[in-house]
Parts: structure tokens; C-alpha cells; sequence
């Protein structure tokens, strides 16, 4: 079986432009990866100095995603891509993603039938998402690392979504920093902070989210640990969500599986 | 020649799965039983899988070892703390303790739920099961030994890797399709069931 190996891949992203001290970080691929692609800035060409490797690669067994350095790697089987037609994140890939191996040509086909964002679709997950965040009293200082992560990914989305419904398509946080007028808004979104998080970080993403979406719904399990347990059985975004707040703790090769959220 | 002893694999919370094995094992009159390890997460019923074990083992007829989701369990109590233990799957087990919905302090409630007796047994799990022929651990032994070497805790498929030097037993038991294995000695027979616990083959 033809796999995809790491100096064909590194190959392939110098000649697309990305920095060599970089992909030093590189890891090794698993043996079922069938395809790579790179998104992101690093696809766009619009990276600046510490703007990470997004990577998405095709496996046939699902598993975390990596940080290595600045390369992440995020891992995806068929059925798992395939949930991200109709989101932001299908259709951010079909835009910007290059594709650097696909060794049958099925990463171009899941990417290729993406199709259009349904923002109302995204806005009203995201609301019911938002519910995670009202049990501060529970949750905080212990989970503010998670639940500041997966606030400032609800709040990009939600801005992505409603530039899209505006008709007025943008795919850069530094692009919606600008067309809100609101220069904050580009460190608050930055998927790599300078600094420990503060309580203070999380409030700014939490009103600038509600802006949005209104009010979040009350907390239906009175903490994160509790909707962690109580959702179990009822795998869905919150129960996602939740599990991703919970950050990487203990030992990754033992993580339960969970699915993942495309919004 | 009259099995010795059996080596069971991950059970992972399946209750009809493991006493479908256990009178699996009393029908060849199996004298006693090494339990590999990972009793709970992944299936519903963490607790009675625990219950039954504790009760085999009071009755001198089971050796229980621990874990890595035992070792998460202890480590979580002992820090407060359930981020890793959640992370690993943990909320089927605090569920099948709790019976039902959890409040908002699920540690509080869990530990308030769980029995002495279920954690007693819990910290007295050995890491390790050996004779003069054979070492058993949860998670595969150091391999310089020259003695047969048996672990669970990595899925190898519905039928159990076994060797002239080794064997591995997690055939995947909690999930949807996975089965129960246990290991005969020193015959190297195995017994199996399916995850409602109905011998197999």
C-alpha cells in the first residue's frame, strides 16, 4: 500500500512557500494516513511570523489531534469529514486547503462536495454550545485554559458565520478585527496567546459572543464535569465541547473517543 | 490435562460478558482465575462488573491486578481532581455508581457513592501476577524475561494474539462488538464470549 511519508510531505510544503525551521517539528505520519492537506494561513500565503502549520490528515482510525512545534495535525477518517459538509470549516477548506498527498484521491472528493455554509445552522449550535459557560462558579479557575479555547473558537465561528450571511465572505481574524472596527478583537482571537490565560480574556470573548448569539442558555447540569457525565450517552456538540474543555490532561494514548465539532 | 488456571482480559463495565465467562470457566472447572485489569469505563456497568469481581476474589477464586483505568480511578480521588479520569472515559463508571444524573460537584457525589469495600479492593490490586513459568501484567511485561509473558490492554482484534512466548487478551470487550477472552494454562486454549456473554465458536 502507497502511504504518505514525511519527506514527500516536507517536500511538498517547502515548494508551497513554508518556512524550513518550521517543519523541523514535523512528525511521522501513521501508516493509515492516505492523505494530507494544508490550510490556514499557511495555505493562504498569508502567514506571519509564528503563524502555525494547519494540517488535516486522511487515516482510516480516528485519533487526537498533535502539536508538534508549530505543526498540527488534526485526523480525520472518510466519515469524519464528511460532517463537515454545510459548515464553516468545509467550506474554509474547499477555499484556502492545498491538497500535499492523497494517494487515491478521496481527500479531493471530500473536500470538493464541502458546499455552503448554513449559518443559521451554525449560530444555533453555537447558542446551544453557550450554555457551557454559565457555570463559572464550578468550572473556574480550573477550566478557564479549555473553556477560554473553546470560547474563542465559538466566538471566531459565530463572526465567520455571520460575515458569510452578510453576503461579505472573510476568512482572516486580522480581516475581522478591521471590518468590526475593534483592534482587540485580533489578539482576543489569536489561536496562540503570549501569556496565561485570565478570567478577564474569557469575559471579553463570553459579551462579545453573546452580541451574537443573545443570551446563553442556563447551564442544564450545573458544571463541566456534570455535563461531561450526564451527557455521555448523548454524544452530541455539547458533550464535544465539554470533553474538549476538559484540556490535555493525563495520558493522550488513553483518551476516550469523542467525536469532533465542525462548525 | 485439566486447566491450571484462566487469564481474562479487559472487561471494560460489560456485566453479562463477564459472567458469561465465568460459568464458562466453572463448566471446565478452571480452579482460579487472574483478571488482567481495566474493570470499568467504556460500558454500563462498571460498578456490578467491580461487585462481582470483589465477591470471586473474597471467595479465593480470583486474582484481580490492576489497570490503567483502575490507576486513573486512584489517581483521581487521591488528587481531587477527575480531568485525566473523565478524559479516559470515565463517565460511564461515575454513571453506573451514581445511578442516574450527576449533579454539579461530581466528585463529591461520586465518592459519596462509592463503596469502601470497592475502593479497598481497588488499592489492593496488584501490577503483577507471577509463577516459576509466567508473568502477567495488565499492560505487556518487560520483554527480556524468559518466562511466558501475558497482557491485555492493547485491542488486538476479535481473537486473542497467542505465541509460543506471549499472549495478549483485550479482544475489545465494552465496546459494541467486542469479546471476552480468557486464556487456559497451560494448556493455551482460549474461551470466549460475545458481548452479551454467549460462548463463541
Amino acid at each position: 500500500m502507497v502511504a504518505v511519508t514525511r519527506d514527500d510531505v516536507i517536500d511538498t510544503l517547502l515548494g508551497l512557500g513554508v518556512p524550513p525551521d518550521i517543519l523541523a517539528d514535523f512528525p511521522n505520519l501513521p501508516a493509515d494516513a492516505r492523505g494530507l492537506m494544508v490550510y490556514g494561513s499557511q495555505a493562504r500565503g498569508d502567514a506571519v511570523a509564528g503563524s502555525d502549520l494547519d494540517l488535516l490528515a486522511l487515516v482510516n482510525t480516528p485519533r487526537p489531534s498533535t502539536y508538534a512545534g508549530y505543526v498540527n495535525i488534526s485526523y480525520y477518517t472518510r466519515e469524519q469529514l464528511a460532517t463537515g459538509i454545510g459548515t464553516l470549516f468545509g467550506a474554509h477548506l474547499k477555499r484556502d486547503a492545498k491538497i500535499v498527498s492523497d494517494v487515491d484521491g478521496r481527500l479531493a472528493e471530500a473536500v470538493e462536495v464541502m458546499g455552503d455554509v448554513d449559518t443559521n445552522r451554525l449560530l444555533q449550535r453555537a447558542r446551544r454550545m453557550s450554555e457551557l459557560f454559565t457555570s463559572p462558579e464550578r468550572d473556574l479557575p480550573k477550566y478557564l485554559p479549555g473553556l477560554l479555547r473553546e470560547a474563542r473558537y465559538l466566538l471566531r465561528s459565530c463572526l465567520y458565520a455571520q460575515a458569510i450571511a452578510a453576503d461579505e465572505p472573510c476568512f482572516s481574524v486580522r480581516d475581522l478585527a478591521m471590518r468590526h472596527n475593534d483592534p482587540e478583537l485580533a489578539r482576543i482571537l489569536a489561536s496562540r496567546q503570549p501569556r496565561a490565560p485570565f478570567d478577564d480574556d474569557l469575559n471579553e470573548c463570553l459579551s462579545r459572543l453573546r452580541r451574537i448569539i443573545g443570551e446563553f442558555p442556563p447551564s442544564s447540569n450545573g458544571s463541566l464535569e456534570a455535563t461531561i457525565v450526564n451527557e455521555w450517552e448523548r454524544p452530541g456538540d455539547l458533550l464535544s465541547m465539554a470533553f474538549l474543555a476538559l484540556g490535555i490532561t493525563g495520558r493522550g494514548s488513553d483518551y476516550a473517543e469523542v467525536e469532533k465539532i465542525l462548525l | 490435562m485439566s486447566p491450571e488456571l484462566a487469564f481474562v482480559g479487559d472487561v471494560h463495565g460489560n456485566l453479562p460478558a463477564l459472567q458469561g465467562l465465568w460459568d464458562a470457566l466453572v463448566r471446565r472447572d478452571v480452579p482460579h482465575v487472574i483478571f488482567l485489569g481495566d474493570y470499568i469505563n467504556k460500558g454500563a456497568r462498571s460498578a456490578d462488573v467491580l461487585q462481582e469481581l470483589i465477591s470471586h476474589a473474597e471467595a479465593g477464586r480470583a486474582t484481580l491486578l490492576a489497570g490503567n483505568h483502575e490507576t486513573a480511578l486512584l489517581d483521581a480521588l487521591d488528587r481531587a481532581d477527575l480531568s485525566a479520569f473523565l478524559k479516559m472515559g470515565g463517565a460511564m463508571t461515575i454513571r453506573s455508581y451514581v445511578g442516574g444524573r450527576v449533579g454539579p460537584d461530581v466528585l463529591g457525589e461520586f465518592t459519596a457513592k462509592l463503596p469502601r469495600e470497592h475502593l479497598r479492593a481497588i488499592r489492593r490490586m496488584p501490577p503483577t501476577y507471577e509463577t516459576g513459568d509466567l508473568v502477567a501484567q495488565h499492560a505487556s511485561p518487560r520483554s527480556s524475561t524468559r518466562k511466558f509473558r501475558i497482557s491485555a490492554h492493547a485491542p488486538v482484534g476479535d481473537l486473542p494474539r497467542i505465541g509460543r512466548r506471549s499472549a495478549q487478551l483485550d479482544t475489545g470487550c465494552g465496546t459494541e462488538s467486542g469479546r471476552l477472552t480468557a486464556l487456559l494454562w497451560p494448556t493455551l486454549e482460549y474461551v470466549q464470549v460475545d458481548p452479551h456473554g454467549v460462548v463463541t465458536g
